[in-house]
């Protein structure tokens, strides 16, 4: 219960909080244009896109790497 | 804020995300009559985090406007710092981080751990948004509010903008690029390594140092959820 705080001091200290949300799934459920990416394992090379303003483009060479199994909550009843 | 109740993980397989996940539609409807803005429907992978969670919904969120809605901006004039510029908050919605099939973590022993967390103070990330890219919005201040132990029961505090600051600024249709100012620093990734930019003032460099001071080691080090 108190590791929030200590998350925060996380980031403080390790001053790489910086990322990039990518759709990977459409409203009606396709497969969203970053999905290919996703699945990749990070092999993918990185997009390189601006933001609207013109900054911010991605400097990695790869996209990052998304484990084959992953955990979701759900409610218990 | 989402349902209170007991909640549990449970293992996936990565290539189901979008049959196990809940997500807005094209029009971005939710479930139970909740709407958010289309550009934030589906389902959206944290590419680059650090941190142990991988991909985010709003599925679960209710978008409410300043004008329609009378919706109540923490701040009515968003400031961009990457781009020193301001615009109007044009509405708000909260996103549950614990709640049910809205954010998925890493399947190992950090990711169950943070999550523990992250349902013990019932994190909640409000996102308050403005701008106008033929239509959509473009750029969204992301406050994180907990429920702490330290205030009285069912209180709610949002953990201070001078110390911690997320936003995220519209790339296309299909990527927003996320943004962080910690106690002042602003910590974004430049050409070819992480670049932080100095805080831009005297008062902003002595809250960053003292924020690091306090929460310095004997603190175990670890990682949270990073919307």
């Amino acid at each position: 219960m108190y590791m929030f705080p200590l998350t925060l001091a996380s980031l403080a200290q390790e001053g790489t909080h910086n990322y990039y949300l990518k759709r990977i799934t459409m409203g009606d459920g396709s497969e969203g244009e970053h999905w290919d990416d996703y699945m990749s394992h990070g092999r993918n090379a990185a997009p390189k896109i601006n933001d609207v303003f013109g900054f911010g483009e991605d400097s990695r060479d790869l996209v990052s790497d998304v484990l084959s199994t992953q955990c979701l909550s759900r409610k218990v009843v | 804020m989402g349902e209170p109740g007991t909640f549990e993980l449970y293992t996936f397989d990565t290539k189901d995300t979008a049959s196990k996940m809940e997500f807005p539609d094209a029009n971005g409807n939710n479930a139970g009559g909740k709407k958010v803005p289309p550009e934030f429907a589906g389902l959206w992978w944290m590419d680059g985090n650090p941190a142990s969670d991988y991909v985010a919904s709003f599925g679960r969120s209710d978008w409410k406007t300043v004008a329609d809605d009378g919706y109540v901006c923490v701040n009515a004039e968003l400031h961009n710092a990457q781009h020193d510029s301001t615009m109007p908050c044009l509405g708000g919605m909260d996103l549950p981080v614990y709640d049910q099939n809205v954010w998925s973590w890493h399947d190992e022993a950090l990711g169950r751990t943070v999550y523990g967390a992250v349902l013990g103070v019932q994190l909640t990330y409000k996102f308050e948004c403005g701008g106008d890219d033929n239509g959509k919005l473009t750029y969204c201040q992301i406050y994180p509010n907990a429920d702490l132990p330290f205030t009285s029961a069912g209180s709610w505090i949002s953990i201070p903008k001078d110390f911690v600051s997320f936003d995220m600024t519209r790339a296309s249709d299909d990527t927003w690029i996320r943004n962080s100012i910690i106690a002042g620093w602003e910590v974004r990734r430049g050409s070819g390594a992480q670049a932080t930019r100095a805080p831009n003032n005297a008062k902003d460099a002595a809250r960053a140092s003292s924020f690091n001071r306090s929460l310095r080691p004997p603190f175990v080090h670890t990682c949270t959820c990073s919307l």
